[in-house]
């Protein structure tokens, strides 16, 4: 385990920002964290990288009790990007970097890691570049960000809001990136995001969390059972009759505003047939398919008609 | 800390706002001392005026805290520091896994290297240049005067590690840079103000000052008005001018590391 919680809670002032957490990362995991704004999404990230510290429960991270002096050296093998990568405006990227690798005490092949990790997050062109980090884009922040997380060649890398500001091209790269080293390196990752499209497409568990609480923690799999696909039918002249007859065949069966829905793995082409031997003018035909903002809405008290 | 240090170190001196000190360490010593003579040529004073100004006291005078660098070098090199935390910065050092107390302990002595750095810079430069115009005493220089020299740069070291440590302590404790500087200049004019009242106090005095009066005179260290001025110093100043500024700092370090092990950062 990477990465444990145990009821960890933070006040300020009389305002809890979370309450209760409670979430497990294994070796391997592609953690995604969903939660609207305000949610305790960065409260948990600051929380682990020591930035903050806990009202009452705790962590351990790589089994080492948050609490303790140890942490300090557990914490060596993380990377993280918090909010905004934290970069020297006033310097270009090599020097970031080596002034990164100098507050990790790397001392050695440092030249070599510089590039290494360039080209890995597709800045290579700055390696002999004077432009400082003020006249990049956001997009080149945020890369040159996780190329200073990747220098100390971590076991866990932290990713909050890491698609922030990128345009569609920089989302894909980052996302492409973070696969790679996942199943090349088998880094861990706990990434928050507010895009969940992309999250999906790069998380094999999640984290819904909702004013400082986790809502539902959720294996990709699992979430893919819960978002239930479904059918809506509407016919000529229906009269209620619809319903009725669909009723008596399939399990889950509404009437909406936009003809009868059936959810659940429907067979189009029996369901054709039946309405087909019943009589019935198919009008218009509906196919859905859940995805993970409806599952979230709907766990956050909102929902998304057919 | 060792990593922690160098890196402090070396991003002050890659930071545009340290070349502006050094520059402006240069021009401040360069320019009093030749308007003083420009002046007192102007005025056809300059025989007088050998004979009671001196590149001594315009030396000591340059480590004044409320001479020109004093006030800027603090100003100046506190932005620079606060830069860590603005650019957020300081947040790799921590989830990198250094300690608080390595990352604090790691900014007082970058401040102190930084201070008394540029202050003995600019004293050296200011020496020099008076000395192109000035005799550097009335009487003729001994090797005595290079151990006095050596003792009074030693307390005006002292009085920028305090400095240092007043400046660590109350940027972990403001929010921003700003609010710390504004702070700071508080409270050297307020002890400016007292340094006055005691030194003026103890000037015009009819009778025998009293030690208590003595001591609070020679232990403010924003303008202790002995250091440098004579040619030896009494145990009871060389205590005076110490152990405060010790105690002092110490306060303020310790205060300071407090405060920054349990704030929380963005």
């Amino acid at each position: 385990m990477v990465l444990q919680t145990f009821n960890l809670s933070k006040r300020y002032g009389s305002q809890w920002a979370l309450k209760d957490v409670c979430m497990n990362v294994e070796k391997g995991d592609i953690y995604g964290f969903v939660g609207e704004n305000g949610s305790g999404k960065t409260t948990i990230i600051r929380l682990i990288t020591g930035l903050i510290s806990a009202t009452e429960g705790t962590f351990s991270l790589f089994g080492v009790d948050g609490k303790s002096k140890e942490i300090l050296n557990a914490r060596k093998k993380i990377g993280a990007i918090v909010e905004t990568p934290s970069i020297y405006l006033n310097m270009t990227a090599v020097d970031n970097l080596k002034m990164q690798l100098g507050v990790l005490g790397i001392r050695e092949n440092n030249q070599e890691k510089i590039e290494k990790v360039l080209t890995f997050v597709g800045l290579i062109d700055l390696l002999k570049s004077k432009k400082i980090a003020s006249n990049f884009s956001l997009g080149m922040r945020q890369r040159l960000g996780i190329a200073m997380a990747l220098l100390s060649e971590p076991e866990f890398i932290i990713l909050d809001e890491p698609m922030n500001g990128l345009d569609p091209a920089g989302i894909v790269e980052i996302r492409e990136l973070i696969l790679k080293l996942n199943r090349e390196n088998g880094i861990t990752f706990l990434i928050s995001s507010h895009i969940l499209s992309e999250l999906s497409l790069v998380a094999n568990k999640y984290g819904i969390i909702s004013k400082g609480k986790i809502v539902r923690e959720i294996t990709a799999k699992e979430l893919e059972r819960e978002c239930k696909p479904s059918v809506t039918i509407e016919v000529e002249n229906d009269g209620g009759k619809l319903f009725e007859f669909l009723t008596k065949i399939y399990g889950d069966v509404e009437q909406t505003s936009l003809g009868v829905k059936i959810t659940g793995e429907t067979q189009l082409n029996e369901l054709f047939a039946n309405l087909s031997s019943a009589g019935f003018i198919i009008k218009k035909v509906n196919t859905y398919v859940s995805t993970i903002e409806d599952f979230y809405l709907s766990l956050m008290g909102g929902g998304k008609n057919a | 800390m060792r990593d922690l240090l160098k890196i402090d170190l070396k991003r002050v001196c890659k930071d545009t706002l340290f070349l502006v000190l050094l520059i402006l360490a240069g021009v401040f010593a360069f320019v009093g001392p030749i308007l003083m003579k420009a002046a007192f040529s102007f005025i056809n004073i300059e025989d007088i005026a050998e004979n009671f100004v001196f590149a001594k006291s315009m030396f000591f005078d340059s480590f004044s805290v409320s001479s020109n660098m004093g006030i800027i070098t603090p100003i100046l090199l506190t932005v620079v520091i606060c830069k860590d935390v603005s650019h957020g910065t300081i947040r790799n050092k921590i989830i990198s896994g250094h300690s608080r107390t390595s990352i604090y302990l790691s900014r007082f002595i970058t401040l102190c290297v930084y201070m008394v750095g540029i202050m003995l810079v600019h004293a050296l430069l200011t020496l020099g240049f008076s000395l192109m115009f000035f005799n550097y005493q009335p009487k003729p220089f001994e090797w005595v005067d290079f151990w006095y020299i050596l003792v009074s740069v030693g307390f005006n070291v002292l009085v920028y590690v305090l400095v240092s440590a007043l400046l660590a302590f109350l940027t972990v404790s403001m929010k921003t840079a700003g609010l710390s500087i504004v702070l700071y200049i508080s409270a050297l004019f307020l002890f400016i103000v007292v340094g006055v009242v005691t030194n003026l106090s103890v000037s015009l005095s009819f009778e025998e000052p009293s030690k208590f009066l003595l001591f609070l005179d020679n232990a403010n260290a924003f303008s202790s008005s002995i250091i440098g001025a004579g040619s030896s110093y009494t145990t009871f100043e060389l205590l005076s001018l110490t152990l405060p500024n010790l105690l002092l700092s110490g306060a303020f370090f310790s205060l300071g590391l407090l405060i920054f092990n349990k704030r929380d950062l963005k």
